[in-house]
């Protein structure tokens, strides 16, 4: 066989190859892509609901909480509290009376100043963009490869803190890591375990994973504006956790639904 | 003449009642008068009792009058029959208005009521003065007192008289229902009008109870009757339970609930069938709470009284109730550029206790904080993740907890070991639980936590040690903090060459790493008490706990140099680097090179101007540039 014939052959293989590869490629990238297209038509049918249900709850936040809750939409709040926080109070004719959920949703974020309602990769999400975007805000940070094996969401949660402190502070933790968490041990997140794998996705996203995952929870992630203020460099070194840190890095979830019981038809 | 002087009597006499002035004793700022109705029944018979009384001040210048009536019959459904009525007027604080009535006809459970207007009569002076007025007046009984805002009249100079004008104060009124005796015999439930008998006697079975049919009972919250107490109210995350309710049932319906206490351990707060208990105190024993319970119906009959014992439950302690998964954690690595680890993971249940050692089963927040003690042949660092309140996470409704306790450790790979001490604290509903400390031990082979019943043969470590491990046990000794980078590459290093020329240069080398800590002004400007200082040298220079006999000596030595004028602290840390336990100690550590690190300041500008930090390459990466929708997609 001359080095042409040679030539020829091994293009002649790729090509063999790429056709029966691209196939299984293809099939594998439609199926992942109809998964999310099923979340994501799961959620806009329940976005396009007639709002049926007003929630009357003085604070926003439980507002919105209680619509998640009550037309189960995985959701993923970012809350700013503490001083200066704009809790405030929508009142209910304010709001459409025979529109859509999406509809609700919307009149009462408007009536929030900076923030912004965003569906995206099934889940809707309210936040103020402003602070959402920060590079300082933990929710952007990327967390190289995150795993939970049939475990409670209880469980991912407490493996996610544990991610995020690695990310942050590798060398302190890199000899292991004792400790532990707690749960109530008849709450609707501790009766059902799943499994979830992520690369190199922020902890935003893994959060939007988590509550997908699970099926039942909703996300909120609660900042204080002193947060994220101009602060004077520090100058301690060392090891030891800033625990004013790790208090910027609180966020728990929420169930949509206190049993698991069938879902309410939508 | 006569004309003259008859007319200018005359005119006298008319001018004195024409143009008099009028003046009223000063009023009481503070005086008070009380009225009252009362009605009562004595046999069969029935009473009735109407007053009005001044206090001394008010008595001082008015008097008390009261106007009464005595009647049958309902005043909401119908017109009732005036049996009585009777005005009578007191005197100032001494003697009050009263109005006595009595009927002896009464009708069995018919409504008997009294009712009375109450007054006061207040005295008006007229005068004219002539010439000389004096200061003091007096009333009409002769008693004088001063007039701040009255006339300056005594009485000579000019001329005077009285009038009396009767104010109403109000009106008071009482009704009961008049019981007749019962007239039932032995044995006989009803009366001959289908009354049931107030007191039915014993006879045939069932035996009637006194509530004539009537009767109460109620639900508590949780089976031991508790009352969950709680330090104030939760700031974040699940609020603190502070209040139970205990819900009445009584048959048959539409009577009213009456719920009352003696304790002061707790406040009530009746709502009709329901009443909420609010904990102020803790418990001294179990059911010293007692709220008593009644139920009447408007016809007048009542159940029995109810007692319900109940407890203030303050939490105490986690009492272990099972272990629900025990095993080994395989291989693995938490993140892409973290070590491989292995370990241990146990999971416990926990029932909440309260201080009386009863289970508290209520919904309440919990936190908990995972302390690890350093340092540690694990490689760990000194805190665990813990439980903190903004999590809202809380007991279930029986008050069980479940915590899930785990190890994972590069030393555990392999069939290695090591153990980590420490202990968990527990906050719930508020108080923090430091007497219920769970001391806990985590080994790459088992987890043993206080209570759990369990056995774990406690791990030993290698007696070598290496130095970087050293350094930082002598700066958290010290400085209750790890060795900075820059320290631990410095000490590190020091401590390797030393190691390379023999044991008397690491020995040196050894005691040069203490005195750089204990003697630095750092360390001696914090005040530590005699007893912390002795503590500090035993954890530095030995790295344990001092036993009782060791501490109780040294610390006595320590005292008895600062007594006598001797530099106590140099004496004592001369002691502690001559020491055998020290130099065996020194003599068995192994060279190992520190661990790599970045530089500090370039993670820190790294962090300060919003980028990530890459520990393992030390580089700094940054995110693309600003985005107002991303990473979303906007829909506004």
């Amino acid at each position: 066989m001359t080095k042409k014939d040679r030539k020829v052959a091994g293009s002649l293989f790729l090509l063999a190859a790429a056709v029966l590869c691209l196939p299984l490629i293809f099939a594998a990238q439609q199926k992942r892509a109809k998964s999310g297209n099923k979340i994501a038509a799961d959620l806009e049918a329940k976005l396009a609901r007639k709002a049926d249900f007003v929630p009357s709850n003085k604070s926003t936040l439980d507002r919105l909480i209680a619509i998640a809750k009550y037309y189960e939409i995985p959701m993923g709040i970012e809350w700013m509290g503490g001083m200066g926080s704009e809790d405030l109070e929508v009142p209910a004719a304010a709001v459409p009376a025979s529109h859509t959920v999406r509809d609700l949703l919307s009149a009462i974020v408007s009536r929030l100043p900076d923030y912004q309602l965003t569906v995206q990769n099934g889940v809707v999400h309210v936040a103020p963009p402003v602070i959402a975007v920060r590079n300082d805000n933990f929710l952007n940070l990327v967390i190289e490869d995150f795993e939970v094996d049939n475990d409670t969401l209880f469980g991912a949660e407490h493996d996610l803190r544990i991610a995020i402190d690695m990310t942050l502070h590798p060398k302190e933790n890199e000899g292991g890591y004792a400790g532990g968490y707690g749960n109530d041990p008849e709450h609707v997140f501790a009766k059902r375990r799943f499994s979830y794998k992520s690369d190199d996705l922020t902890v935003r996203q893994i959060l939007d994973g988590l509550v997908k995952a699970n099926g039942n929870a909703l996300w909120i992630a609660e900042f204080d504006r002193a947060d994220f203020a101009p602060q004077a460099k520090s100058n301690t070194g060392g090891p030891v956790v800033d625990k004013a840190e790790e208090s910027k890095r609180q966020w728990k979830f929420v169930p949509l639904r206190d049993n698991l019981v069938a879902r309410r038809p939508s | 003449m006569n004309k003259k002087l008859l007319c200018t009597l005359a005119l006298a006499v008319l001018w004195l009642f024409a143009s008099p002035q009028r003046a009223q004793a000063q009023y009481c700022s503070y005086g008070v008068a009380y009225g009252v109705s009362w009605t009562w029944q004595d046999n069969s018979a029935v009473y009735g009792y109407s007053a009005t009384a001044l206090d001394y001040c008010a008595g001082l210048y008015y008097d008390p009058a009261v106007y009464g009536r005595f009647s049958e019959g309902n005043f909401a459904t119908e017109n009732v029959r005036l049996l009585a009525e009777g005005y009578s007027e007191g005197y100032a604080d001494w003697i009050p208005a009263e109005v006595l009535f009595g009927y002896g006809s009464p009708i069995g459970f018919q409504y008997y009521n009294t009712d009375s207007i109450h007054y006061v009569l207040e005295y008006y002076q007229y005068y004219a003065c002539f010439s000389y007025c004096g200061y003091y007046w007096y009333d009409p009984w002769g008693f004088g007192f001063t007039s701040g805002a009255g006339p300056n009249f005594s009485g000579s100079g000019g001329l005077s008289y009285w009038a009396v004008r009767r104010r109403r104060l109000g009106s008071t009124y009482h009704t009961i229902i008049y019981q007749p005796p019962d007239p039932c015999q032995q044995g006989q439930q009803f009366t001959a009008t289908g009354v049931p008998c107030t007191e039915p006697t014993p006879t045939p079975t069932p035996t009637p109870t006194p509530s004539q049919g009537v009767s109460v009972t109620y639900t508590t919250e949780t089976q031991n009757k508790g009352i969950p107490m709680g330090n104030g109210t939760a700031q974040v995350g699940l609020p603190n339970r502070n209040s139970t309710n205990v819900v009445a049932t009584g048959s048959p319906g539409g009577g009213t609930y009456t719920w009352t206490t003696s304790s002061d351990k707790v406040s009530l707060s009746p709502n009709g069938n329901t009443l909420t208990i609010t904990a102020l105190k803790k418990s001294d024993q179990a059911g010293d709470v007692v709220i008593t319970l009644t139920y009447r119906l408007s016809d007048g009959r009542q159940a029995p009284p109810v007692q319900i014992p109940m407890t203030v439950q303050q939490p105490g302690s986690l009492k272990y109730v099972a272990t629900t998964s025990n095993g080994p954690l395989a291989a693995s690595r938490r993140t892409r550029r973290q070590r491989l680890v292995a370990g241990w993971k146990k999971v416990i249940d926990w029932q909440v206790m309260d201080h009386l050692g009863q289970p508290m089963t209520f919904r309440m927040p919990v936190a908990d904080t995972m302390n690890n003690k350093l340092p540690n042949d694990c490689f760990l660092g000194r805190t665990g993740e813990g439980t903190t309140l903004a999590q809202s996470r809380g007991t279930g409704n029986g008050g069980q907890w479940t915590h899930t306790y785990e190890l994972f450790s590069t030393v555990c790979l392999n069939g290695g070991n090591c153990a980590v001490e420490g202990y968990q604290r527990y906050t719930i509903n508020g108080l923090e639980l430091s007497n219920d400390d769970k001391d806990w031990r985590f080994q790459c082979n088992g987890i043993q936590v206080e209570g759990d019943g369990s056995t774990l043969t406690p791990w030993t470590p290698p007696t070598r040690k290496k130095v970087a491990m050293f350094v930082d046990q002598v700066y958290v000794a010290g400085f209750n903090d790890w060795a900075s980078d820059d320290e631990l590459v410095t000490w590190t290093t020091r401590l390797n060459n030393a190691y390379a020329q023999g044991q008397a240069q690491l020995l040196a080398e050894a005691r040069a790493l203490c005195r750089a800590v204990f003697d630095s002004a750092e360390y001696r400007n914090v005040s530590r008490s005699d007893e912390d200082f002795i503590a500090d040298l035993y954890n530095g220079y030995l790295g344990r706990a001092p036993d009782q006999d060791g501490f109780n000596f040294w610390l006595s030595v320590y005292r008895n140099d600062l007594a006598q004028g001797i530099n106590g602290h140099e004496h004592m840390l001369q002691a502690f680097e001559q020491s055998m336990d020290f130099i065996n100690l020194v003599y068995t550590l192994e060279a190992a090179p520190p661990p790599v690190v970045c530089d500090p300041v370039d993670e820190q500008a790294c962090w300060n101007g919003g980028g990530l930090w890459d520990s393992s390459a030390c580089s700094c990466e940054y995110p693309p540039p600003y985005d107002p929708c991303y990473p979303y997609y906007c829909i506004y």
